[in-house]
């Protein structure tokens, strides 16, 4: 066999997946703007007047999140079929972006946590490999975990604005998903985000005790945690 | 009699939901030391799933939780396999350097010994992909094998110096990648509506394993001149050459492991042309029989030595 064959093959490899690289990052790049916007429309909660007009700021959310099927899907047309992990380091980022967007918008409307499916499904992905273009589990789970350290600075910036119940909802909030998340045995990255959900939780909790002792606490919220 | 307590430190690992509280107490009576250790489960939260016999109790889960012990089960599969991959391609990396070893004993031995050694190397590199690589394949059975490339990248780049390196000793040429991947795929012959399972090789293994065989060649080309295969010399100088040509034909080299490979792959290449110049030059001045003498001498890893 011609070694300078083998070498030309390599080559056309290379070539080839540098141009579905670029083309998996050009698509990645609308996804990334979206991502922003929405970002930028969910910075107006930690406001005084933000907190106030929690409905608006998810309607407007809600709008960009529409767009985001369709980028899902142009982004699919461009990594090859069965070759989805071989590009995920470029988009893996931006997905863990959206999901923690689109958990942060359920929370405030609905005060939970969403599942990994309809994540996925608002998302316009499915959640099997199998079955397509997926959200994969662990970025579900980074996702999630970011929005902590959203929720521990709006406790405080609530505190500041007035509003005296919301740091004991989110603190209920993140207890409850500090125990789901307590029955991982996550590694690496998520281990690293995982440490940061306590860290988000103390500082939540020091916000209620500084609420409690002054005896700020409205009546009508639970007590126990 | 002296009694004094240390306590130690209480270490409390949350991820695994669980506390150990380690203690020791010196007890200077009769010089009887004693340690003791035990384990404190934190009320409330789940005890750590690795020392649970029985199954955790779920009575208390809210529903999140339920649905996180599914996640669970999801990401510790993944993660198991991932390090079972790692763990085997650890097991190829150890093998593959052997069979590398034993074909470097090579020059010098007699024909019927030569043959003996790449006899039981081949034998060896066939039970490496029977067993070790086989298992590897099956596991990526079904899965995206990029997701788990990392785990074995190492261990197959190692196998295919051991194979390039077998193959180039009874061929003189260098394999293919396709046959490369060929011994990767496991299939039954007779059941043809299996899919055959196999480990992929990217085209960026296989050219990582033939940059490390220039290595393993430079060393024994220098072998066989200190042990009189002259001819083998130079034959693996001319393959050396054409491997360059192959490298520099790719220009612009975007994986950095590539790149340091072919700084290493000149250094090999030149001490081989080096030594068939030098060789070159001998065989005019000294009779074929004393050549081998003159080389003896001259240690493959030794980055001082000149040979004129």
């Amino acid at each position: 066999m011609d070694i300078t064959e083998a070498f030309s093959t390599y080559g056309s490899c290379v070539e080839r997946e540098t141009e579905v690289r670029e083309s998996v990052q050009a698509a990645v790049r609308d996804l990334e703007k979206t991502s922003y916007t929405i970002s930028t429309i969910l910075e107006k909660m930690h406001n005084a007047e933000g907190i106030q007009n929690l409905q608006t700021i998810c309607s407007d959310c809600h709008a960009e999140l529409a767009r985001v099927p369709a980028l899902y899907e142009a982004l699919q047309e461009r990594v090859p079929f069965g070759e989805f992990y071989r590009y995920h380091h470029n988009f893996r980022g931006t997905t863990q972006r959206l999901v923690g967007a689109t958990c942060l918008i359920v929370y405030l409307e609905e005060n939970r946590l969403p599942p990994h499916e309809e994540v996925a499904k608002s998302l316009g992905l499915c959640t099997q490999r199998e079955k397509g273009f997926h959200l994969d589990l662990e970025d579900y789970l980074q996702g999630t975990l970011s929005i902590s350290h959203e929720l521990s600075r709006l406790a405080i910036n609530s505190v500041s604005a007035g509003d005296y119940s919301r740091p004991f909802q989110i603190r209920q909030f993140l207890r409850d998903l500090h125990s789901a998340y307590s029955l991982l045995f996550p590694k690496n990255e998520l281990r690293k985000k995982f440490d940061e959900l306590k860290y988000s939780l103390k500082k939540t909790e020091e916000v209620v005790y500084n609420l409690s002792l002054r005896g700020l606490k409205p009546q009508d919220t639970e007590t126990s945690g | 009699m002296i009694h004094y307590l240390i306590a130690k430190s209480i270490q409390v690992n949350p991820h695994k939901a669980r506390g150990n509280i380690l203690s020791s107490s010196h007890i200077f009576s009769n010089s009887i030391i004693i340690v003791v250790m035990s384990e404190v489960r934190i009320s409330g939260v789940e005890q750590g799933r690795r020392n649970a016999k029985e199954p955790p109790d779920t009575s208390h889960d809210t529903p999140l939780m339920t649905l996180f012990r599914g996640y669970s089960k999801a990401l510790d599969e993944k993660n198991d396999k991932y390090e079972r991959i790692y763990k085997t391609s650890r097991d190829v990396t150890v093998r593959s350097k052997r069979i590398i070893f034993s074909l470097q004993r090579i020059p010098g031995l007699a024909e019927d010994e030569k043959g003996n050694v790449l006899t039981s190397a081949a034998n060896d590199l066939r039970d490496v992909e029977q067993t070790l690589l086989k298992h590897i394949a099956m596991e990526l059975r079904d899965e995206d094998p990029h997701q788990f490339v990392n785990a074995y990248t190492s261990g197959i780049q190692e196998y295919i110096e051991a194979l390039s390196f077998h193959f180039f000793l009874l061929t003189e040429t260098i394999i293919s990648h396709n046959e490369v991947q060929g011994r990767l795929t496991f299939g039954s012959q007779d059941q043809t509506d299996i899919v055959p399972i196999s480990v992929l090789v990217q085209a960026k293994e296989y050219i990582l394993g033939i940059a490390d065989l220039t290595g393993e060649l430079m060393r024994f080309c220098i072998k066989c001149v200190s042990t009189g295969d002259f001819e083998m010399c130079f034959k693996i100088c001319d393959v050396l050459k054409k491997m360059h040509g192959g490298f520099l034909s790719l220009g612009y080299i975007p994986a950095k492991e590539l790149y340091h490979k072919m700084m290493v792959f000149r250094s090999s290449l030149h001490k081989v042309e080096e030594a068939c110049y030098s060789l070159q030059l001998r065989k005019s001045e000294v009779p074929a029989e004393m050549l081998g003498d003159v080389f003896a001498m001259y240690d493959a890893d030794d980055q001082n030595v000149a040979f004129v």
